[in-house]
């Protein structure tokens, strides 16, 4: 025995099976739409985090030579979750090829900046040190750790080696952490309490004190630096997203409750309120929404770790472009936008619904509607399609309505396959924008900062005169100037952008000064 | 007693050329328990009054007051209400939920008011109408006389002062149509019903206490025959 007139929408759900299985289809295709595409960006997110907190380090922004009443003042900051206090001194030569850098770290500092332990501890006073692995092995490669090291000019007691850093290597500077006196000329790093409105507390934080540097690739990554073009790119894909998964859920309801019109009358006839159909109609909204929407969640995790399946594959497990990340705030953001298109959808046809005349159900006047025809000349039709063709226009025309939700979910479809289509370009895109430059094979440069050490005509011969080498191409390096102009002929657009010009006063005269840059290139570069 | 009372009923559908006037200036009363059977030729404005009398189809002029109160004074959801607890409708084409099985169809009114089924008088009803071995079938799987039968245990559930019946037995065969009078009448005698009855079967008629003729949407008769 049925306990509510309400129950009447499971058994309606349950008779008709395949109505129901369409609808759900939908309303899982979409959360899960939405739901994949949201973890996928989370999880990129992810990666970029951990890449830059490896790379830079996890502080947010960073005072440079701060006084003692700025350090004072951050640190009670409550946006501040912990700071650390650090100085890097100048680069030394060891020799022509390989120099140092002592890094004067404390513990706090240490958790903030990017240095990983491989082996051993931190230093713990100044006759300690901590050094990367490769570095270690171009002093001395048989040094172990509690081994006494030369570095520069001094001995150390090796307690810890590092993981390789890419940055380090190319410049041919090790990082020789240690622990001694700072002094004032330090840096401050800082990271902040995790927050929506981390952006306002950074930009409070920031005039606290003098000459500030933001980590802005973490801040980019974290999201509180993300540019306004995003967001609006975010919010247009969810649009397009709900709107298209609208439509067809739309459709589906508009569908069941026609289909059941005489029924509603009856229900409105033995005394049902407008209210009470409505409550049908949405009961079944949450039914679908109480199944589908679990079931799109799952499928939206699922197709991400299916994406991660598919990229270490690709990647032959080397690298990550994704950290499967299973996040809350999305989870429960396509939760909302899939409740919200499923009784968005539902709130029309529901009206529809308990406006339905109870006499529809009692008089057969009421069912067939007298329609006003018009005579339509389709001759073209005949001739194109035949009787059939005829037939199916005329039915066309006379139920223009109906067809218009039809033409515009099949063209969302196809508004959507191009719209996914133009991101994975763009995604693919990314890793491609280097151009031709990712298929050189290798590169020498003199990157020690040594004015005399270059790469000389000889030793360019020499690689050129190699069997194995196609191709070469050579790159004289940047030569970095201003440019004078006349004031007059100042681009309006560019004078928008902050920092374009600087005024400056030359031979009495008010002149335009530009930042340029001159890269130098051979004949084959331009090829 | 008087139970219901027709005050200068007037229906109009259409405008301009369309224009059709279903109903003109009907007036009258009738008596709680009363059998009243509403005669006239197809399209003379029976279906049509019997639907203003039950709240389905707002009249253009005039007054329905039933137990004292003017029902079209009332709000959609008060007239549900009416049609709900006030009235029980049979129709000629039997119009059950097709998902809902015969005790489910019959239950609907009580669901729909939230109130407590008397399973006693659940019971009794289903008996009277010879419905028991048939609760749990669903409407495609009953006879067009079943299926009547089981209307007409809906339109009792909410003991209901006023039955309105549409051509109950149109679509009936003969004696189908006379089991399914005969329960209608018993019913209404039972349970101290008004029994008011669109036909145009004059040997249903002639069960009547009284026949309202009907011509063009005008009373051209109203005799009590007994």
């Amino acid at each position: 025995m049925i306990k509510s007139y309400k129950e009447i929408t499971n058994k309606y759900l349950i008779k008709n099976k395949n109505r129901t299985i369409l609808t759900l289809v939908s309303v899982i295709l979409s959360v899960a739409l939405i739901s994949s595409v949201g973890l996928f960006f989370k999880s990129m997110q992810a990666v970029e985090i951990e890449n830059v907190k490896n790379s830079i380090g996890s502080w947010h922004i960073r005072f440079i030579n701060p006084d003692d009443i700025t350090i004072t003042k951050v640190k009670s900051n409550p946006a501040v979750k912990r700071i650390g206090l650090y100085k890097e001194e100048q680069l030394k030569p060891i020799d022509k090829n390989l120099s140092f850098r002592r890094i004067l770290v404390t513990k706090d500092s240490l958790e903030l900046l990017p240095y990983k332990l491989k082996e051993g501890r931190y230093p713990t006073n100044n006759k300690e040190v901590a050094v990367e692995e490769w570095f270690k092995d171009r002093i001395n490669e048989n040094c172990r750790i509690n081994e006494k090291i030369k570095i520069g000019n001094e001995e150390y007691k090796l307690v810890g080696t590092l993981e390789n850093e890419l940055g380090t290597q190319l410049n041919f500077a090790g990082d020789v952490i240690t622990v001694d006196e700072i002094g004032s000329e330090r840096i401050l790093l800082v990271e902040m309490k995790n927050s929506k409105n981390m952006k306002y507390y950074l930009e409070q934080l920031k005039n606290v004190g003098k000459n500030v540097e933001e980590n802005k690739r973490l801040l980019r990554a974290l999201g509180a630096k993300l540019p306004p073009g995003y967001a609006v790119a975010l919010g247009i894909i969810i649009a397009i997203v709900v709107i298209s998964s609208m439509a067809v859920i739309y459709n589906s309801f508009q569908i069941s409750v026609v289909n059941r019109v005489k029924e509603f009358g009856l229900l409105r006839a033995i005394g049902a309120t407008p209210k009470q159909i409505r409550k049908i109609v949405f009961r079944e909204a949450t039914i679908i929404s109480l199944i589908g929407i679990p079931i799109g969640l799952l499928c939206g995790i699922i197709a991400l770790y299916g994406i991660d399946f598919v990229f270490k594959i690709i990647s032959e497990n080397k690298f990550n472009i994704i950290a499967p990340t299973i996040s809350r705030d999305i989870i429960s953001l396509s939760t909302v936008v899939g409740l919200l298109s499923v009784y968005g959808s539902a709130y029309l046809p529901s009206r529809y619904a308990s406006k339905v005349s109870p006499l529809i159900a009692i008089s057969s006047r009421f069912v067939i509607k007298k329609e006003k025809i018009k005579r339509r000349k389709s001759f073209l039709m005949y001739k194109l399609f035949g009787f059939e063709g005829l037939m199916a226009y005329k039915n066309i025309k006379r139920n223009k309505k109906r067809y218009r939700v039809t033409v515009f979910s099949i063209s969302l479809s196809i508004m959507l396959f191009i719209l996914f289509n133009f991101l994975v370009e763009m995604f693919l895109g990314m890793y491609n924008d280097m151009g031709e430059y990712k298929n050189l094979h290798f590169i020498v440069k003199n990157k020690s900062g040594n004015e005399k050490l270059v790469v000389d005509e000889n030793i360019v011969n020499q690689i050129k005169s190699l069997p194995y080498i196609r191709d070469s191409y050579i790159s004289y390096g940047k030569y970095f100037f201003n440019v004078l102009i006349d004031k007059t002929k100042e681009n309006d657009d560019l004078k928008k952008r902050n920092n374009i010009y600087k005024e400056v006063d030359f031979n009495g005269e008010k002149k335009s000064s530009i930042e340029t840059v001159l890269e130098i290139y051979d004949d084959n570069c331009f090829e | 007693m008087e139970i219901l009372k027709v005050e200068g009923i007037k229906k109009i559908y259409g405008e301009g050329e369309n224009r059709v006037e279903a109903l003109k200036n009907i007036n009258f009363t009738i008596n709680k328990g009363e059998f009243v059977a509403i005669v006239g030729a197809s399209g003379s404005g029976k279906s049509t009054l019997l639907h203003v009398l039950g709240g389905l189809d707002r009249p253009s002029e005039g007054r329905v007051i039933v137990d004292g109160e003017d029902i079209y004074k009332y709000k959609e959801d008060k007239l549900a209400i009416y049609r709900r607890r006030k009235v029980g409708f049979v129709f000629q084409f039997f119009n059950l939920i097709p998902v809902l099985d015969v005790e489910e169809n019959i239950l609907l009114p009580a669901m729909l008011d939230n109130s407590d089924v008397d399973k006693k008088y659940l019971d009794e009803i289903i008996n009277l109408l010879g419905l028991n071995d048939r609760r749990h079938h669903l409407p495609s799987e009953l006879s067009g006389g079943q299926q009547q039968r089981v209307s007409i245990a809906r339109a009792l559930l909410n003991k209901p002062s006023i039955i309105l019946a549409d051509e109950p037995t149109g679509n009936l065969d003969s004696k189908n149509s006379r089991e399914v009078m005969e329960l209608l009448k018993l019913s209404s005698i039972k349970y101290n019903q008004t029994l008011i009855l669109v036909t145009h079967d004059i040997n249903i008629a002639s069960s009547a206490d009284r026949i309202i003729n009907l011509k063009d949407g005008e009373i051209v008769s109203d005799k009590y025959l007994r």
